[in-house]
């Protein structure tokens, strides 16, 4: 077994005096496990793709890195490939994109073991089998039958790990291997990585924005920002007591400690946002036959009252229906059954159906802030839209006055205004899409994965902008999020959906501490804790959610849950009210799912 | 089973595609009897009653309905009607006369083409930038940028004229060789295009993501492009081919009048100048039934190729 | 104003690259010269002269690219036929994005029932080869300057609209448009505002090579002797009259026939580097 060794390596690309990484220096031992810590931008897949030696033919590389005795970087191309999947293999962030959609998953496998001179005919076959089982794909011949696009999310990654593990190489490099999945679905893999090193005692190279996965995961961590290395440590130690300010500041924002809601008496006012047993429903070209389509419920009727001065938030996984449910309160897809109440006044199904005043109430903040912003419109013009649209009467100088007022409100300066979209970071650019969102003074905000793909020091500048202008203006909020560590921080009450079906509604302190629904606990034991003290939590969920083309019998989560008995998969529950939640559990009364603190 | 998706989508096409066919026939039919002048007005002034007579012998006396009627009837049974021109001949055996000349030439000219092109292709985008890759994309945009008119001549002039290596017009001779110089003049602006459509979709393939997973899992160059890049980069190719196909059967009108050989191109226009109605008529519903063919063809390998149609 | 300043922008990086700098310069130049050659030559296009046929490019008496069979200097016919060539083509290529930009937009951004029969007329037209048309045109209405812009240019909206109407389609789900509806904004003032500008650089590379194809149609309806009329020309008419003249006085058409390559050449070369420069992928490798 070999060590590998980075030393002062350099990467920087012509047209640019920035160093993309700076004099970094590193190793990582025989069997060992080491954490790559950074926000984006700060070299971390850079420095994996050196290793890898995948780097574009124009970047400028110097330094070293050494595994064993041999040096990589100015290796010849044959020697490379020697080295790759054998010694070091490598898991890509997005395996959607990473595996060849052209190729049936065996068959990618396959060439590997073919390239390296390890297996060929039967005896690979049998190799790629078994490799895919141990990753735990259910029915590995299947799997390994189909295309890429047949798997989901969970499966494509999880073949990606047995590609990268096939070779039995010394070191696996994992770029973000779960940041694309599922949270329920990214402790199981991460469970499963931890299993197969035990096996093969294999090293590992983590790369990650979440110091949650890395406390669960790592013996030690490296935490670089912009290309240079500012802190090294065992991980315990680190956790303990981060020695740069940089270090303490990722820190902080992944325990999420701080709160920013506002408090709120409850049940005080009226509520500006009733929905009243809506469903949304698409149609779906029917699986089983060659024609038809048949009609997917993406959202099953719910009833939901939001009011001033609140934050709902609204949790849930991948096709759980939480966009498709704002989607439908906004008018951009049509509902199929409900109403919906504004102010007191019935909204119609579609946007075409409202008037424009009708929409200025309700407004709404992308996942993406650079996609939601003309790329061809200065920030000025992307402010002043609504204006123009909303008043078109009103006299330059008072629309140029609001304009600024919203601007300082958002924290942007002045100057930014004559820039286009692409002159902005991903925090100004989200900014400027609250600002065009909050220049009509709407009643309601709602905020879809709004900060999902921000780095966690700019997410809590956003969150907290969030919860000021909330004080400010008795807005108030829905806000769509997959990550809990966020909802706990903005929200008074919490939804959670899972396949269209709303499991549980509580205070988020009710919920947070006393869940009563078995997949509310599970979700909560999915996110990694930042404390390397903890075990990493086992939650108690199996295997990945159902199609929505053809639900489970009874209740939608039955053939994942730990606690399901024999009525769970005859009967749907009713959505009841238990102590201080609603949820939707045949066994809420029973169960004690508190979670200790 | 698996297949479901991909028989859906061409029965789907095959749907669209017999509409889109009669709809051109239509098109055709009424703006061809709407131009002014027949093929008998040119002609010194015939007597009224003789114009009678052979109007009524083409039909041109019934109602325009009337007329496509018994037309589009005929063609269902493969039946194009007389030349209004070249009296003793059906325009269905002017075609098949011309059609095997046209379609042996662009059939050679396709195949060098693909060959040349797709090799070419290749080697540019995996060496891209170097040498080898300037020169073929150089000549690659001249070939697209110098017009066949101006290549055939120029063949003509060196290989046949200067050099008299081979023969210049195909009268001239019965032996292969008159096939060679309007067979090159095809291909090169052919080779041009495969060639540049080639480059450009292997680079991109040759970027993506998957091609990165399989140079991290030590795969070797050749491994790459037979395994994982040829594929999708050949797919851009196929759309392309389709239309190509249906043009170079059909035949080149440059080519043929410069080497003066009977083909479907000559015809053509020869029948369009002389107001051949019929015969124009025919060789366009070929043409445009050639082409919804072949792209109906490409939509439906197209959907056997890519694993996300063929599942869908 | 969002136009412009996209447009500034694509220029700044233009004329950063090498490619489109001198091909943009040569085609400059040949226009320039194509414009004050007339003016400086002493000849005129159309003097015939019948004891100077098929002389020699020379200095003397301003012969440059010397005369063709019927003693007219070719020097003043080329200008001629550049202009002309050059003329027709963009000319054309304006009416085709004129025609193509508009349709794609409505047919994108409409989409459902709308979109389907729009697209479906453009395949069926696309069915029909293109030298029906244009023969058919000229059956109608004789020859024509005029009729050789509308017959270019009604051929080669079909492209524009189905690669519009693709952009469209994308840029229609894209969330800015979202937000734009959410805000109330209207739709056609959607398409005006948000849509067109994100469609520029698109187009401005397609009418790129959209001009070099006009110029090629051009040039083989000369050859079908369906183009310009004696005694004015084009370029395409001087290529074919100079293979007749081939074989005893090659410069009658190769001097016509490179300028032709050059052009096209240049134009290609421009709409290669603007596409590169607009659509950066694959560009690390």
């Amino acid at each position: 077994m070999r060590r590998l060794e980075v030393r002062e390596l350099t990467i920087g690309y012509p047209g640019s005096e920035a160093r993309v990484v700076d004099r970094l220096s590193f190793s990582v031992d025989p069997g060992e496990s080491v954490g790559l810590v950074g926000e984006s931008g700060s070299g971390k897949t850079q420095t994996a793709l050196a290793i890898m030696g995948l780097l574009p033919p124009r970047a400028r590389v110097t330094g070293s890195v050494r595994f064993g005795n041999q040096e990589l970087l100015r290796a010849e191309p044959a020697a490379l490939r020697q080295i790759r999947a054998r010694r070091i293999a490598m898991v890509f962030q997005d395996p959607r994109a990473a595996l060849n959609p052209y190729l049936r998953v065996g068959e990618q496998l396959g060439h590997i073991l073919k390239q390296h001179g390890l297996a060929t005919g039967a005896a690979a076959a049998e190799r790629v089998l078994h490799m895919l089982e141990k990753s735990g794909l259910p029915d590995p011949l299947r799997q390994a039958r189909a295309y890429p696009h047949q798997l989901s999310g969970g499966m494509r990654q999880r073949a990606m790990i047995a590609s990268a593990l096939l070779a039995e190489p010394e070191l696996l490099i994992a770029d973000e291997p779960t940041t694309a999945i599922d949270a329920t679905v990214q402790a199981q893999i991460l469970g499963m990585l931890r299993q197969l090193r035990r096996e093969t005692g294999s090293a590992l190279l983590l790369i990650t924005h979440d110091l949650g996965i890395i406390a669960g995961n790592c013996d030690r961590l490296l935490v670089v920002d912009g290309g240079r290395l500012i802190e090294a440590g065992r991980t315990a130690e680190v956790f303990a007591a981060p020695a740069a300010r940089r270090t303490r500041d990722l820190l902080d924002a992944a325990r999420g400690e701080q709160s920013f809601a506002p408090d709120m008496k409850p049940d005080e006012r009226k509520p500006v946002l009733e929905i009243e047993e809506m469903s949304v429903a698409y149609s779906e070209r029917r699986g089983d036959r060659l024609w038809g389509r048949q009609e997917v419920v993406a959202v099953q009727p719910v009833t939901l009252r939001v009011r001033p001065g609140e934050t709902l938030a609204i949790v849930g996984e991948s096709g759980s229906g939480k966009t498709s449910l704002v989607r439908a309160v906004l008018g951009l897809i049509p509902r199929r059954t409900g109403t919906l109440g504004f102010l007191g006044k019935p909204l119609g199904p579609r946007l075409s159906d409202r008037q424009r005043a009708e929409r200025r109430g309700l407004q709404l903040v992308f996942q993406d802030p650079l996609g939601s912003l003309d790329p061809a419109m200065r920030i000025r013009q992307t402010i002043e839209e609504p204006l123009r649209v909303h008043r078109p009467r009103q006299p330059a100088a008072d629309r140029a006055r609001d304009v600024h007022r919203i601007l300082e409100r958002v924290g942007l300066d002045a100057e930014l205004l004559e820039r286009l979209p692409h002159q902005l970071s991903g925090g100004q650019a989200q900014r400027v899409a609250i600002a065009r969102a909050l220049v009509l003074k709407p009643e309601v905000l709602i905020c879809d994965e709004a900060v999902a793909s921000l780095d966690s020091s700019i997410r809590q500048g956003i969150l907290q902008l969030l919860a000021e202008e909330q004080r400010r203006s008795g807005l108030a909020i829905v806000f769509i999020s997959h990550d809990l560590k966020v909802v706990r921080q903005l929200s008074h009450r919490v939804l959670v959906l899972y396949m269209g079906h709303a499991f549980e509604l509580a205070d988020a302190e009710a919920l947070f501490g006393e869940p009563r629904h078995p997949y509310t606990r599970a979700l909560i034991d999915s996110t990694p804790i930042p404390d390397p003290t903890v075990a990493p939590a086992e939650p108690a969920v199996r295997g990945e959610p159902s199609s929505m083309l053809n639900p489970p019998k009874g209740c939608v989560f039955h053939p994942r849950c730990a606690y399901a008995i024999a009525r769970c998969a005859e009967e749907i529950p009713a959505f009841e009210r238990v102590e201080r939640s609603r949820v939707a559990c045949h066994r809420a009364v029973e169960l004690d799912l508190r979670v200790e603190s | 089973m698996q297949q479901r998706g991909a028989i859906r989508f061409a029965l789907t096409r095959l749907l669209c595609a017999i509409p889109t066919l009669f709809f051109v026939i239509l098109i055709a039919f009424l703006m061809m009897h709407a131009a002014p002048g027949g093929p008998f007005d040119d002609e010194r002034a015939l007597p009224p009653d003789a114009a009678a007579n052979i109007e009524r012998a083409y039909h041109l006396d019934e109602p325009l309905l009337t007329q496509f009627g018994r037309y589009f009837g005929g063609l269902l049974r493969g039946d194009l009607g007389p030349s209004f021109r070249y009296a003793d001949y059906t325009v269905a055996e002017l075609i098949g006369g011309a059609l095997p000349v046209s379609a042996l030439l662009g059939a050679m000219s396709l195949v060098i083409a693909l060959a040349a092109g797709v090799a070419a292709g290749v080697l540019a985008a995996l060496k891209r930038n170097s040498i080898a890759d300037r020169l073929i994309t150089g000549f690659a945009l001249t070939g697209i940028s110098i017009p066949v008119f101006i290549v055939a001549p120029l063949l003509v002039l060196v290989f046949a004229v200067r050099l008299g290596w081979l023969p210049a017009s195909w009268a001239s001779t019965d032996s292969g060789a008159r096939l060679l110089l309007p067979v090159i003049a095809l291909s090169l602006p052919q080779i041009a295009y495969i060639m540049r459509l080639t480059r450009g979709s292997m680079i991109e393939v040759l970027a993506s993501d998957f091609v990165r997973t399989a140079r991290a899992q030590g795969l070797d160059t050749w491994s790459i492009v037979r395994h994982h890049a040829l594929k999708p980069a050949m797919l851009p190719l196929l759309s392309y081919m389709g239309p190509a196909i249906a043009a170079v059967l059909a035949g080149s009108v440059v080519v043929e009048q410069v080497f003066g050989i009977p083909g479907l191109g000559q015809l053509f226009v020869r029948g369009a100048l002389n107001r051949d109605y019929t015969l124009v008529l025919g060789i366009v519903i070929l043409y445009a039934s050639l082409v919804i063919f072949l792209n109906l063809l490409v939509d439906i390998l197209y959907g056997f190729l890519d694993p996300r149609i063929r599942h869908r | 104003m969002s136009a412009t300043s996209a447009l500034g922008a694509l220029g700044r990086r233009l004329a950063g690259s090498r490619v489109v700098v001198v091909s943009a310069s040569i085609l400059f130049a040949i226009a320039l010269i194509a414009l004050l050659g007339p003016l400086v030559s002493p000849h005129s296009y159309q003097a015939t002269s019948l004891d100077e046929r098929l002389a020699a490019p020379a200095l003397a008496d301003m012969r440059l690219f010397g005369t063709d069979d019927l003693g007219r200097d070719l020097f003043v016919r080329t200008t001629m036929g550049v202009q002309v060539s050059l003329l027709v083509a963009v000319v054309s290529s304006l009416v085709s994005l004129v025609i193509g930009v508009i349709y794609g937009a409505i047919a994108g951004y409409a989409g459902g029932r709308t979109d389907a029969v729009m697209m479906r007329i453009v395949d069926t037209l696309y069915a029909l080869p293109f030298i029906f048309f244009v023969i058919l045109l000229m059956v109608y209405f004789g020859r024509n300057f005029l009729l050789i812009f509308v017959a270019i240019g009604a051929i080669h909206w079909l492209d524009m609209a189905r690669i519009v109407r693709g952009q469209t389609l994308s840029l229609k789900e894209r969330e800015f448009v979202e937000a734009a509806r959410l805000i109330g904004v209207r739709p056609m003032t959607i398409i005006l505002r948000h849509i067109t500008p994100n469609l520029l650089g698109v187009v401005v590379v397609y009418v790129t090579l959209t001009v070099p194809q006009a110029m090629l149609v051009e040039s083989f309806l000369s050859f079908l002797g369906l183009g310009v009329q004696e005694p004015q020309t084009s370029l395409g008419s001087l290529v074919n009259g100079g293979v007749r003249q081939m074989e005893q006085a090659p410069w009658v058409l190769l001097i016509p026939a490179t300028i032709l390559a050059v052009i096209l050449l240049c134009f290609n070369f421009l709409g290669d580097g603007l596409r590169d420069l607009l659509d950066p992928r694959g560009a690390d490798r």
